[in-house]
């Protein structure tokens, strides 16, 4: 690279990670502007900024849903197979189903596919040395992808892979519990199942030193299989043909064993002792001791539908290894297919209403001041009536999912957002006031020639939509376990809405401002400070973690009174993610 | 062809040149977040204008179009609210957008050889990453909990980015663009 060019890069670093000075900054603006090979260099690396913005963050935060998300929802089947992955995620849906699941299925599975730990991986890297120089490992063959994880956890958190990732040889995979899927590009799949330790040894192989797998055989040559299979089922003094063809077949080798398909299906497992046993589920699949290097011994059986054998060492820790053929193995033993995951949009406006989430119901509201239901309009109320503050968090007790609000201001320290005690130090000082209740429509009723359910050219008010609306200065928030145990074997993944300032009335001249706020346990997680009607439209898109407790909405007055502050959440939802119970279920070997 | 026909369409288009059109703008406008918000804004504007669409027409050129209003909509609103904000010149945005002009349909072959690049890192520097682009914690806090500067760290992520250039720039698929 020429110096010029390595200054050039450091200067775009500099860029990518806003630490770039003034001086810095105007010489690549000049650069950029007279030179059109650095133009070039410019788009090269802001490209790759770009996608690895994209592969690293929250993608669904990244990638956003078109606005029409707002249409109501059919729960959506996600079909585990799905050949989506995060790196063109968004690319290959099957479109049969209607444009909003569409939508919501892409977030969904952007957002599932594309995980990163946080604080997990931080944590992990504090006993780790100083930066090291970065290095690229050479001769990396990759022989599958990952297309599916479900719940996983991993021995190191630092190695967790992503799904849609390539697999490459060699790699190992020590997850600590959960599923995940590998789908060589022979067409093996295998399904791994925690806690188990894997690695990839071969385009067609896998070692499984603990743990239990089941893998499917789907390749063009299955055909051809199941007839070698059937006449080998009546001719065992075949097996020398059998270890012939075995070099092009997937096999999974163990400590004590090698389990060698012959077009099928099938499970193994193995002890820490290294005791494997393996069951065949259709077809047929060929057992055969081998030492840990993977050397084949003399004890061998082919096994058939519903049969299972195990390995074990014949005598002290020194005796040799022998198949012994066993009992058909319940065949709930082995995950055979993915969890099925279905998508339910649970509708906040609906649980502030009264609702069970679903219900769609309308038009109550709640006073922020007491935390009562009532059905008082919003807005328009007199500054003599205007709820003021205590400073004071007030539980919702009448609604199941809604925790309870508050009025935030800043300027009498720091604010409770739940009744976990969750407490925020970074409100603006507020008026302390609000003009009226929290909505939850509908319509929003005043008297204003403006609507204020109207944002980014959609009126959140007509049918099949929904808003939240917040009058600067309140917040309400809601209790995701409340949601949870209503909803019992869901997983709240998302929180989705489209928000903004609703005000009408701000020009160049006339300048009204209110901030806008999402918090999860008091953490903020979307905020948008000094906001009017002309800031436009805020797509918000949140994933929430199974540990995560409390949603917060909160809207303040940005320090200048509140007139015009209107905050708007349109059609506020989480998405609940309900997993079938895959075929099989995770049991220990009897 | 019907209504729901040419929403689908336009829906399948959108969600293709999505990660595209974000690129564009992050170029335009280098801070992720503020680039996430464009994308939002240009979401807004393509959805509502979506009846305009012609289906015969390129999408992405057609949706850069909007992508490229509201990045000076919001540079607008930038210099109006925060005049102190360190940003390129309108006439370095302009010449940039200008070169910007062809679209390639090779998107996805780049994710891939990315993908494939960001694979063969070291698992720290992968971590590092992640870190960087996640935005749940800054660098300055990752920085705390290794017990290094800051200024490490962001030297470290400039080697990886440079690393990963190279890496794509190797790869046979994209060498002979």
């Amino acid at each position: 690279m020429a110096t010029d060019d390595r200054t050039i890069a450091e200067l775009l670093a500099s860029l990518c990670d806003e630490t770039i000075s003034p001086e810095e900054m105007q010489r690549l603006d000049r650069l950029l502007c007279t030179d059109a090979a650095v133009r070039r260099q410019y788009m090269e690396y802001l490209d790759l900024h770009a996608r690895l913005s994209c592969q690293f963050h929250h993608s669904a935060e990244t990638m956003v849903p078109l606005p029409s998300m707002a249409v109501p929802l059919p729960p959506i089947v996600i079909q585990p197979d799905s050949d989506l992955s995060p790196f063109h995620p968004l690319g290959s849906f099957i479109f049969s189903y209607s444009l909003a699941a569409v939508i919501v299925g892409i977030g969904l599975l952007v957002g599932w596919a594309c995980h990163i730990p946080g604080s997990q991986g931080l944590a992990s890297n504090a006993v780790r040395p100083g930066p090291a120089a970065p290095r690229i490992e050479s001769n990396m063959v990759f022989v599958g992808r990952i297309t599916d994880m479900v719940d996983c956890r991993w021995a190191d958190p630092s190695t967790e892979p992503f799904n849609g990732a390539r697999v490459p040889l060699g790699r190992k995979y020590v997850l600590a519990a959960g599923l995940m899927e590998i789908v060589y590009d022979t067409g093996a799949r295998v399904i791994l199942q925690g806690p188990c330790t894997y690695e990839v040894k071969s385009g067609s192989s896998g070692y499984l030193t603990v743990g239990k797998l089941a893998a499917r055989i789907e390749r063009k040559g299955d055909a051809e299989s199941r007839k070698t299979e059937t006449s080998l089922a009546h001719d065992a003094s075949k097996n020398a043909e059998i270890a012939e063809q075995s070099s092009s077949l997937f096999s999974v080798y163990t400590p004590t064993a090698v389990v060698t398909d012959l077009g099928t299906e099938f499970g193994v497992e193995c002890d820490k002792s290294g005791v494997t046993w393996s069951s065949v589920f259709r077809g047929s699949v060929k057992v055969q001791a081998a030492s840990a290097d993977g050397r084949p011994q003399e004890s061998v059986q082919v096994l058939h539908e519903n049969q299972s054998a195990r390995v074990e060492r014949v005598g002290n820790v020194t005796g040799g290894l022998k198949v012994v053929v066993g009992p058909p193995v319940a065949q709930g033993d082995f995950v055979r297919t993915m969890p099925r995951k279905t998508v339910k949009i649970f509708d906040l406006v609906d649980a502030m209403a009264g609702g069970d989430g679903f219900s769609g119901r309308r038009d109550r509201s709640i006073n922020p001041t007491n935390g009562q239901a009532a059905n008082t309009t919003p807005i328009d109320a007199p500054p003599a009536k205007w709820l003021v503050g205590d400073w004071k968090y007030h539980r919702a007790a009448a609604l199941p999912f809604v925790d309870g609000v508050f009025i935030p201001d800043g300027g009498n320290g720091p604010v409770q957002l739940d009744s976990a005690g969750h407490r925020f130090a970074e409100f603006p000082k507020t008026d302390n006031v609000s003009p009226g209740y929290i909505w939850a429509g509908g319509r929003v009723p005043t008297a204003s020639r403006n609507n204020p359910a109207a944002l980014g050219n959609i009126d959140y008010s007509a049918p099949g939509h929904s808003n939240v609306f917040l009058h600067a200065n309140a917040g309400i928030t809601f209790d995701l376990d409340a949601i949870r145990r209503a909803n019992p074997g869901c997983k709240v993944v998302r929180f989705r809405t489209v928000a903004g300032s609703s005000e009408k009335d701000s020009t160049a001249e006339v300048w009204t401002s209110a901030d806008l706020w999402v918090f999860v346990d008091g953490r903020v997680r979307f905020q948008r400070r000094e906001i009017n009607g002309l800031s436009g439209a805020f797509v918000v898109n949140i994933p929430i973690a199974d540990g995560d407790r409390f949603l917060t909405l909160a809207a303040t007055d940005a320090g200048n009174g509140v007139a015009n502050d209107w905050i708007l959440f349109g059609d506020a939802r989480l998405e609940l993610l309900f997993k079938e119970a895959p075929v099989g279920t995770i049991s220990p070997h009897p | 062809m019907s209504n729901d026909r040419i929403n689908d369409e336009f829906v399948r288009r959108f969600v293709r040149c999505q990660q595209d059109l974000y690129g564009y703008i992050l170029s335009l406008v280098p801070n992720i977040a503020d680039a996430q918000d464009i994308l939002q804004e240009t979401a807004i504007a393509l959805w509502a204008k979506a009846d305009e669409y012609r289906v015969d027409e390129p999408f992405m050129p057609w949706a850069a179009r909007f992508a490229w209003f509201q990045v000076r909509k919001f540079r607008m609103y930038q210099a109006r609210r925060h005049r102190h904000m360190i940003a390129l010149s309108d006439e370095a945005v302009t010449a940039l957008a200008s070169d910007r002009g062809d679209f390639d349909e090779t998107s996805v072959d780049r994710d891939v050889t990315l993908q494939e690049c960001v694979e063969k890192l070291a698992d720290d520097d992968r971590l590092l990453l992640r870190q960087r682009y996640d935005l749940t914690v800054s660098i300055r806090e990752v920085a705390q909990v290794r017990g290094v500067e800051p200024g490490q760290l962001y030297k470290r992520l400039a080697r990886i980015r440079q690393m990963l250039l190279d890496c794509i720039g190797h790869t046979p698929e994209l060498r002979a663009e």
